[in-house]
């Protein structure tokens, strides 16, 4: 068990720095001018699926709203 | 099989849309040139300079040409080159004293030819400085012009030089304005409808098609802000139509805030309509006039080629129309989802309150 | 609609506005003491800045007085003389009088900044040019507008909310064509002449094309 548990502590002191090296603005930049910027479209497309997607969860908010409307007639 | 024609327009925005975003991301970009690593080239001198290109499949030919262009009828070829991997290439020139163009200083472009990839220019690639540049010794610069270039017709869209792989953006940023505008419009034909029948329906119609296509707006910015972010530097470049854009939404904020105002019912659905129609003249001279009047970096105003012009080359053009049709369809077919919606839960208020 | 009928309205907007001259000369007080306030805090301005300034002044006394135009129409006491008016030569009337008093507003913020910051504008006849079409548009706007949200609860606000936006055509150009009026920029005014009518026709079409609909009301 504590062999565990150092293990995981120590996965995530690695992980750290990885992780707030490749969130770093200049890593981003260079990841998103990469391959001829591509990844750019690819967040265009993102924000539109995303988008869409948060609307329909507020539709359907609005249709369970209604619903209940109806139960307690 | 009625099923399937009552839903036509459903149908189609899918196949549409599944069709821009296969195409829209699949088909390659044509072959281009980069970058180089030197930009002033000194003249009189032998310069080395390495090209970094794109798309390209440089070994396979063997028949490359290179060229420094100042104008159309002055150029100086490569002396010589050497292939490094598919996408650089070192060549070397033997610059000329003197420029063929009675200046001391002049912007000249990169071009490049092989069999395989076509010809590929990168624009004002080059300042050339001289010490005693000036119109003189010319025959050099006209020895090996720009000739016989392997011009012909592939699938692909074309290479831009700051856009790179975001001329992608054009089927999934520009639709989207194209659709509000669409949206927008139709929502003013049924505003029309209302305050001349006062038809409550129409009201639900006018309310989905301005929340959807209030959406489409907010994704139109959102993916303007990135595609900007990382071709022209900033999120918001203080460019007019990004500024006219953000204030036409807020026109068509206003509705909703309008609408939440005042209290449901025929007087509400007639003054939110009246407003929108309003709303919706507003915006004309907001999208297409005054954007006009002023320098833009987006294509279509100022100094800027026209939209449909070098922008939007035949190929680009298969898919751009059919984005704009599947997205605004898809639009539609959301706003029909909102408005029966509402539709529904003005019904059940009048079944229940009264 | 008769133009009789169209001026006896306009007579009775103005003897209102006369029995109301508390507001008007509130109004005026008010643009003096913007303007008095910005010489305060800015003791002296470059030309773009006065132009910002000026127009962002005429555009909040505007505002002001665009809250007021339908104020009294929707109470009761007025219900009947106007159920016998045409309700387009009413607008018409409306726009007149609200324009007028917005002009006077105008040319007193020239005035008294002339008087205290300096006044820059080079020509004068494309600078009034500017003050008349402007001045139009905000008063069509802000007619229509009020009487939109005279419909509502919370109008003062909301006029402000959907007005602005509505606005930045017209406000645009017409800061434009003043800002060639002072020589800030060195264009040709015509073109920028041309986009500010057609906004302000635009404008003023679809409110009079509008307004008997909102009336009915």
């Amino acid at each position: 068990m504590k062999h565990y548990i150092s293990s995981s502590i120590l996965n995530h002191s690695l992980l750290i720095p990885t992780v707030m090296v490749f969130l770093s603005p200049g890593t981003i930049n260079d990841f998103m001018r990469s391959i001829g910027k591509i990844w750019v479209v690819v967040a265009a497309l993102l924000i539109i699926f995303i988008g869409i997607v948060v609307f329909l969860f507020l539709l359907e908010k609005r249709i369970s709203k209604l619903e209940n409307d109806l139960d307690n007639e | 099989m009625n099923w399937l024609l009552k839903n036509w327009y459903k149908w189609l925005s899918i196949l549409l849309l599944l069709y821009v975003i296969a195409f829209g991301m699949l088909v390659p970009l044509r072959p281009g040139i980069m970058k180089t690593d030197t930009f002033r080239l000194d003249l009189g001198t032998e310069a080395e300079i390495h090209i970094q290109f794109y798309n390209t499949h440089l070994r396979k030919s063997d028949d490359h040409r290179i060229w420094i262009r100042v104008d159309n009828d002055h150029a100086i070829k490569a002396k010589s080159f050497a292939v490094l991997n598919d996408v650089e290439l070192k060549a070397v020139f033997e610059l000329p004293s003197e420029l063929p163009i009675d200046e001391r200083v002049a912007m000249a472009s990169l071009l490049a030819d092989n069999s395989v990839d076509g010809p590929m220019v990168l624009p004002a690639a080059f300042s050339l400085v001289g010490e005693n540049a000036g119109p003189g010794e010319i025959s050099l610069w006209l020895e090996n012009p720009v000739s016989d270039l392997n011009m012909r017709w592939t699938y692909a869209y074309p290479w831009r030089n700051i856009l790179e792989e975001t001329i992608r953006n054009t089927y999934y940023h520009v639709p989207m304005w194209f659709g509000m505008m669409l949206l927008f419009l139709i929502s003013a034909i049924y505003s029309i409808r209302l305050i001349r029948s006062d038809n409550q329906d129409y009201d639900s119609r006018v309310f989905s098609l301005n929340l959807v296509g209030t959406l489409y707006g907010l994704l139109g910015i959102l993916t303007g802000a990135i595609w900007a972010r990382y071709t022209w530097g900033a999120y918001w470049s203080g460019d007019i139509k990004q500024d006219m854009a953000a204030i036409t939404l807020l026109i068509f904020l206003a509705y909703f805030l309008l609408r939440s105002a005042m209290d449901p019912g025929p007087k509400r659905s007639r003054v939110t309509a009246i407003y929108t129609l309003f709303a919706f003249a507003a915006s004309i001279p907001l999208l297409y006039i005054i954007p006009r009047m002023q320098p833009s970096l987006h294509p279509g105003s100022g100094g800027n080629p026209g939209f449909g012009g070098d922008d939007l080359d035949n190929t680009m053009k298969t898919v751009f129309y059919p984005a704009v049709i599947g997205w605004t369809l898809f639009g539609y077919w959301l706003s029909n989802i909102v408005f029966r919606l509402n539709r529904l839960g003005r019904k059940t208020e009048e079944k229940i309150f009264t | 609609m008769t133009l009789s009928a169209f001026f006896s309205i306009l007579q009775h907007e103005f003897k209102m506005e006369f029995r109301h001259r508390f507001s008007s000369a509130a109004l005026m007080v008010y643009v003096a003491a913007v303007v008095f306030i910005i010489y305060l805090s800015f003791s002296s301005t470059e030309a773009a800045m006065w132009n910002s300034l000026f127009w962002i002044v005429v555009l909040f006394s505007g505002l002001q007085s665009g809250t007021l135009a339908f104020t009294r129409e929707f109470g009761d006491s007025h219900l009947f003389y106007y159920q016998y008016v045409h309700p387009i030569s009413l607008f018409f009337a409306k726009i007149i009088s609200v324009w007028i008093k917005l002009l006077v507003l105008a040319f007193l913020a020239w005035f008294v900044m002339g008087l205290v910051l300096g006044d820059p504008v080079v020509r004068s006849g494309l600078f009034v040019l500017a003050l008349l079409l402007g001045t139009l548009g905000f008063a069509a706007i802000f007619s229509f507008l009020s009487a939109i949200a005279m419909n509502s609860r919370n109008n003062g606000l909301l006029l402000a909310v959907l007005g602005f936006p509505v606005l930045l055509p017209v406000l645009l150009s017409v800061l434009r064509i003043s800002s060639i009026s002072m020589a800030v920029i060195n264009l040709d005014a015509s073109d920028s002449i041309l986009t500010l009518i057609s906004v302000v026709m635009l404008v003023l079409g679809m409110g009079l094309f509008l307004f008997p609909y909102l009336w009915k009301n």
